[in-house]
């Protein structure tokens, strides 16, 4: 049952979105002078801090200075939070639910977003989106799900600096088999886990809802659906599955409530361990067909 | 469918919608790149322009120039090099030919390496043959010194040995006349020994005629009423038996009748009745006998059948069996007179015994020496009772009475002392009477005063009770020459005799203290004296060997 599914995590790991990233104007270049538009493609799994890397390269070749301590994103005004992968923040605004009001239409294809390099809005966003602050973000949520599936830190703590560096380069650079080698290790279970390191996010100024999932145990396997009853009884209540209204999206897909939850946990789980699940609104125009 | 299956077909439907755009964004991005990439060289390019454009512009009229310069500049440099190409040819000939000339010299002189060698072996050949000459000829060198320092050496010894020989034929020599001389010696021994005996003989004949002499001298003194007699080399004068023809006679009364005699009237002679050279020796001291009727000397010398130096005292006793005679050797002597042997033989003293005097029973001997001591001895016990300490050495003494409880000392510390025999302490010093060491003194006939005689030439006579002076006798010729000249009363206490340095007899009367005869008689100085108990002769006796006798009974005539 947790057994690695190794087409579903290729396919998981091989997501991508297209985006298109509109240059703000900012105090020393004017609305006339600004480039293009640019087209790029990002993984679900990587950072905008990432894309902050990539791009830089492009606009100092276009003679545009950058810094990425100031560099944000916005979508349609709402600043980006570059904490979380792309794939989670893309999914957030496009599986809106229906009741609270959504800023203008669903996103569509490619992902529009604005990129500014100024006025950093300290307010709403984390500080200093630089890569080393980036990677010092990612091995924390990576302790913090090796904390709750284990009880402790330990296998995070013990990786060698190498197997960290591999780890968040191979993230970068995109490579699959070697962040899946060191990945393994702390992913092995020699006891099962003792609770799923579960995130469930509420579009629109929600904070995430993190509570404590106990992991499978032999008897007794626990499904997704189970664990949204537990969380979320009113938006999941237990008697009638068929009959909720929401829909648990990972990935930009809908997970099926009978998931088991250590399989999930194993394979469908974000490049820090976590299943970062957004709840949406069935029955939206989403292109979901359920 | 099972969960899995609808995740997956779920995932690839996404897939399949979010990747439609893949290829445009790619060819977006490339072109991207592409444009930036050209825009890059576009900027180079415009700059490397501007920059070419600016400098072409400025400097065309002056580069021209610079052109010709360079050409100019390149053809000569062009014909530099050309001649340089040529020195280098000719350089490079030069050195093939030098090359040649050095490996020729290299051979010629490799050759003369190799002669040079050769001679060079010879020469060190040469120069080890000629130091080992040297070194040869100097061995010889050495070798013949040595030689020749043996032969002197050889020569000295020789010399020596002969040196020694020759000592060896003196020792010979003078051993030959040593023995001869050792022979001479003894037969000169023999001479001398010979000569001795002559002497001896000489001598006895001497003594036979002054034998032959006395007998002379004996049938005068028959004519005298006296007799001569030799006792043992001491001439004693003797009464003649005819006078005292009776033996029966007691002893008392003979004393009453010599106590009798000797108030006979003194008479003071005017020249010497008999004068008589005696001994060989030196005479220190004369006696007159108890009984009048012997003197004794002392003399220098004399073995008196046994004193082995002078005799410095001589008393009689009162009965004249015994005669002591005090001597240098430390010793006094008691000889019996009829054996002529000695009786006793006092020692004790340690040093001269100078006066010895018996007592009246002739028990006792008391004798004063120069060791600063006074000896009391028993006759016949032999030894010294008693020995009185006196504090300078006693030149004379005598007895302050009969038995000898009292002695009167005369010293050389000018002093005079009494002492009480029993107690041996003194009883009086008498001091400041004389300046100069008393020569002797003498108990007067009454017993109660003391003549003393000394070196200060004066004679004193002292009173034994008062311990006053009572009378001093002096006169311009009398000298006291000698430290034990002795005076002495006349037997009635009238005068004072005493002998002088110059050999005249001094008399002087006792109570008047006037010199009443100085008589001539001695050739030299007078040492002893001595006035017959019965007041008719008087003996003196002089340095000179010369014993004088006065007559002293009779009036000269």
């Amino acid at each position: 049952m947790s057994a690695f599914d190794i087409a579903i995590s290729e396919t998981i790991w091989d997501g991508k979105l297209p985006l298109q990233v509109t240059f703000h104007p900012t105090e020393s270049i004017s609305s006339a002078r600004t480039p293009d538009p640019i087209y790029i493609e990002v993984a679900r799994l990587s950072y905008l801090s990432l894309l902050t890397h990539q791009l830089h390269s492009i606009y100092t070749g276009l003679g545009i200075q950058t810094q990425p301590e100031n560099v944000w994103y916005d979508y349609n005004g709402e600043p980006l939070k570059w904490h979380f992968p792309i794939g989670l923040l893309y999914d957030l605004y496009n599986f809106p639910i229906s009741q609270v009001p959504t800023f203008g239409e669903k996103a569509s294809l490619p992902w529009r977003i604005n990129i500014h390099f100024d006025e950093f809005p300290i307010d709403k966003i984390l500080r200093n989106p630089t890569l080393d602050t980036t990677q010092d973000m990612f091995m924390s949520m990576l302790k913090e799900a090796d904390f709750l599936r284990h009880g402790t830190t330990k296998r995070v703590m013990n990786m060698s600096k190498r197997d960290q560096t591999q780890l968040w380069q191979s993230l970068v650079q995109g490579k699959y088999s070697e962040y899946w080698s060191v990945n393994k290790h702390l992913l092995e279970n020699g006891q099962l886990a003792r609770h799923i390191p579960l995130r469930l996010y509420m579009p629109y100024k929600c904070p995430p809802i993190q509570e404590l999932v106990p992991g499978n145990t032999e008897e007794h396997p626990l499904l997704i659906g189970d664990a949204m009853t537990r969380i979320l009884p009113d938006l999941f209540p237990s008697d009638d599955q068929e009959e909720c209204d929401a829909i648990p999206v990972i990935h930009g897909v809908p997970l099926p409530l009978d998931t088991p939850l250590g399989w999930a946990s194993d394979n469908l789980c974000f490049a820090d361990n976590f299943l970062h699940i957004v709840i949406s609104k069935k029955g939206t125009d989403n292109g979901l067909d359920t | 469918m099972t969960f899995r299956d609808t995740l997956l077909d779920q995932l690839r439907k996404r897939d399949k919608r979010e990747r439609q755009w893949k290829e445009m964004i790619n060819a977006n991005q490339r072109l991207l790149h592409h444009a930036i990439e050209l825009q890059k060289r576009n900027d180079q390019l415009i700059l490397y322009e501007s920059n070419n454009n600016s400098t072409h512009t400025q400097n065309a009229p002056a580069n021209q120039q610079q052109i010709n310069d360079l050409d100019r500049r390149i053809r000569e440099l062009h014909e530099e090099r050309a001649e340089m190409y040529k020195s280098q040819s000719e350089n490079a000939q030069r050195l093939v030919h030098m090359n040649e000339q050095l490996r020729a010299k290299e051979e010629t002189e490799k050759q003369q390496a190799e002669e040079l060698s050769v001679e060079t072996k010879v020469c060190k050949q040469l120069l080890t043959s000629i130091f080992r000459i040297k070194s040869f000829s100097e061995k010889i060198n050495a070798l013949s010194k040595e030689c020749d320092l043996q032969a002197q050496q050889l020569r000295e010894k020789n010399i020596v040995i002969q040196i020694l020989q020759d000592e060896l034929a003196t020792l010979h020599l003078e051993i030959v006349t040593t023995e001869d001389r050792s022979k001479n010696l003894r037969k000169e021994n023999d001479q001398l020994l010979q000569r001795w005996m002559n002497l001896k003989n000489e001598e006895a004949e001497k003594m036979n005629e002054a034998t032959q002499f006395y007998e002379e001298l004996r049938i005068l003194a028959r004519n005298n009423g006296q007799t001569l007699r030799q006792v043992n080399g001491k001439w004693v004068m003797e009464p003649s038996p005819s006078t005292t023809s009776s033996k029966n006679r007691t002893p008392a009364e003979d004393d009453l009748k010599r106590s009798s005699r000797i108030l006979s009237n003194i008479l003071l002679p005017s020249r010497v009745t008999k004068k008589f050279t005696m001994h060989e020796g030196e005479i220190y001291c004369v006696q007159a006998s108890s009984t009048g009727s012997m003197f004794a000397t002392g003399r220098v010398n004399q073995t008196l059948g046994g004193a082995l130096q002078t005799i410095t005292s001589v008393d009689f006793n009162s009965t004249d069996e015994l005669v002591l005679g005090a001597s240098t050797d430390n010793a006094t002597r008691l000889w019996q007179l009829s054996t002529g042997r000695i009786k006793h033989t006092l020692t004790g003293h340690i040093g001269k015994v100078y006066s010895a005097k018996f007592n009246a029973d002739s028990n006792r001997v008391v004798s004063g020496s120069h060791d600063r001591t006074l000896k009391v001895w028993d006759l016949q016990k032999g030894n010294c009772i008693r020995t009185i300490f006196t504090f300078s050495s006693c030149n004379d003494l005598c007895l302050g009475d009969a038995d000898g409880l009292t002695l009167i000392s005369g010293h050389m510390d000018n002093n005079i002392r009494v002492w009480d025999t029993r107690t041996g302490n003194g009883i009086k010093d008498m001091t400041g009477l004389h300046t100069s060491q008393i020569t002797s003194v003498c108990m007067s006939p009454g017993g109660s005063t003391v003549l003393t005689n000394s070196r200060d030439h004066t004679l004193k006579i002292i009173d034994l009770r008062m311990y006053e002076v009572v009378q001093s006798f002096q006169a311009d010729t009398f000298r006291n020459g000698i430290n034990w000249s002795r005076a002495c009363f006349s037997p009635d206490g009238h005068y004072v005799a005493a002998g002088s340095a110059d050999g005249v007899l001094h008399i002087w009367n006792s109570r008047s203290g006037k010199l009443e005869k100085s008589i001539e008689g001695h050739g030299a100085a007078v040492c002893g004296l001595s006035w017959n108990p019965s007041g008719s002769l008087l003996y003196s006796a002089d340095k000179s060997k010369v014993v004088c006798m006065w007559d002293t009974a009779h009036s000269d005539s």
